[in-house]
């Protein structure tokens, strides 16, 4: 457990955001975003094990020009490097930032009941549970409070944070406005 | 008259009563015939004084011989009525001879009274009677035996004083005199002013008084003159006054708008000297409190994630928007109410109202 934080609520926020933004800065996000940036962190992870699998040809190819030919890992060897990749990638983005690429791209960070960053122990559940039941997350569609299985469990949520670096700045002394949705056009 | 004739016809019948009462009654004493001649003396008296009268001597004469000869005489004669009455030949002129009696009595004493009076009068004339009463009256113990409340109780305050002319004798008193004679620091000193002056209405004398004549006569200019303006305001305890000023009342009473309005502001700016107002302030260390309060290494930080790119913040607005559209969706598929997802707080603190993260509890 880290020191609290206010994420997306500091005056960072209320300098740099616009206003209809501000007002849902700390809220818990909907499906949407969060299935976004969880396909933004696969593609990363996809991206990785690419450019792993680009290395690892690379590396072949400079032993032995002559006999080279791509390296076979295997489908499920390939699958299981894809999970395991994404999911350390997600324990150390959220116990270290609370984001990932994909949750800054969207705006969003994981953080635990007190606003703080999880711990290592509880990033690592996270990811292990998103990882190898993405279904899980679904849960957020039927959930009143916007939060996934892995977050009833944990007591962890995923919230709307625009700002780079949350967790800094004054307390916050209004309460959080309705959230009010862009224009249709 | 007639009455007097009558008594006076009597008179030639008393030599005839010896005669009669030796027949049938007891016959007379030395005693009864010495009354009939005493009352027959009486009358033929009455006749003389009433000559006299008629002849009007000195008034001390004739007191002196009504009292000094009627009173016996009378008596007299009343013992001698009783005695003569017995004789039945004489009940007659002793009826009538009574009632005469009678009148010579009442007469008599009137005559008694206006002798008296004189007599008192002459010898009021020949003694003085203060003299003798300062002698041998001890007026203290009278003055005490007087119940003098009682006798005040009785007199008539009102009438007297309407019967006393106040100014008359307002007139004649000396008040100068009387006040050089006063001692006026002792009366002074003997007078409860705090008790006085409580009783007095303050605020129906104010009423009675034309504070503009009295203002009119004062010479305002030699008042002031001789008043130590200093010493009366080092005595001033200003800030007890000022602390029972209801300022917020008097800034209220205070019509801003038209003060503003009589002001010419242009002339006060022109009037202010703004670089030396600038050279005083300490402009790098108020910048530097504004960086340090605003966070600015962290807005710079952020506006590559924040600012930078429009198009991301459009990308998570609508990413924002699809959340709130799918959550209506659902919740309008579920019948129930829409969510409320509010900041990221533990469940049941959610179902109340909004708190804020970082919050205890």
């Amino acid at each position: 457990m880290t020191t609290p934080s206010r994420p997306g609520r500091g005056p960072v926020s209320r300098i740099v955001l616009p206003g209809p933004a501000r007002s849902v800065q700390g809220h818990r996000a909907g499906i949407v975003t969060r299935v976004a940036a969880g396909a933004v962190d696969l593609v990363v992870a996809l991206l990785g094990v690419a450019l792993m699998y680009s290395a690892w040809a690379g590396t072949i190819f400079l032993l032995g020009p002559q006999s080279f030919h791509f390296p076979d890992p295997g489908g499920l060897r390939l699958l299981l490097l894809v999970l395991g990749l994404l999911t350390a990638y997600l324990t150390v983005a959220w116990a270290t930032t609370g984001r990932t690429f994909g949750n800054r791209l969207l705006g969003l960070r994981v953080v635990d009941d007190g606003g703080g960053t999880i711990g290592l122990a509880r990033a690592f559940l996270r990811a292990a549970a998103c990882v190898m039941f993405p279904i899980v997350l679904f849960w957020v569609v039927v959930s009143r409070e916007n939060r996934s299985l892995p977050d009833v469990l944990l007591r962890t949520s995923v919230v709307y944070d625009w700002t780079s670096n949350g967790g800094r700045g004054a307390e916050p002394t209004a309460t959080p406005r309705a959230i009010v949705l862009p224009q249709d056009d | 008259m007639d009455e007097t004739t009558g008594a006076e016809a009597a008179g030639p019948d008393v030599p005839e009563t010896p005669e009669t009462p030796e027949t049938r009654f007891e016959p007379l004493t030395a005693l009864d015939l010495a009354e009939l001649a005493l009352g027959l003396a009486a009358v033929g008296v009455e006749t003389v004084g009433r000559v006299v009268e008629r002849v009007r001597p000195p008034s001390l004469v004739t007191g002196v011989v009504t009292g000094v000869v009627t009173a016996p005489v009378t008596a007299t004669l009343t013992e001698l009525g009783s005695r003569l009455r017995r004789a039945d030949w004489a009940q007659e002129l002793l009826q009538r001879g009574r009632s005469r009696r009678g009148e010579l009595g009442r007469a008599a004493e009137v005559t008694a009274q206006r002798v008296a009076a004189v007599v008192v009068e002459a010898v009021l004339d020949l003694v003085d009677l203060t003299d003798i009463v300062v002698d041998h009256v001890d007026l203290d113990a009278v003055v005490h035996a007087v119940d003098l409340d009682r006798a005040v109780a009785r007199v008539d305050i009102g009438a007297v004083i309407d019967r006393v002319d106040i100014d008359a004798i307002v007139e004649r008193v000396d008040i100068d005199a009387i006040v050089e004679r006063l001692d006026i620091d002792a009366i002074v000193a003997r007078v409860d002013l705090d008790r006085a002056v409580s009783r007095v209405d303050i605020g129906a004398v104010i009423e009675r008084l034309d504070i503009d004549a009295i203002v009119a006569g004062v010479d305002l200019d030699r008042a002031v003159s001789g008043v130590d303006i200093d010493a009366i305001v080092a005595r001033v305890d200003l800030d007890r006054t000022v602390s029972g000023v209801d300022i917020d009342a008097i800034v209220g009473r205070v019509d801003i708008d038209a003060i503003l309005d009589r002001v010419d502001v242009n002339a006060i700016a022109q009037r202010l000297d703004l670089d030396a107002v600038v050279a005083r302030l300490d402009l790098i260390g108020l910048a530097e409190y504004v960086v340090e309060e605003i966070d600015l290494p962290g807005i710079i930080q952020s506006s590559s994630g924040a600012m930078a790119s429009e198009g991301m913040r459009e990308v998570r607005w609508q990413g924002v928007g699809a959340d709130e559209r799918v959550a209506h969706v659902v919740d309008r598929m579920l019948r129930r109410r829409p969510r409320t997802p509010g900041p990221a707080l533990p469940a049941n603190e959610i179902a109340g109202a909004p708190v804020l993260p970082g919050t205890p509890g």
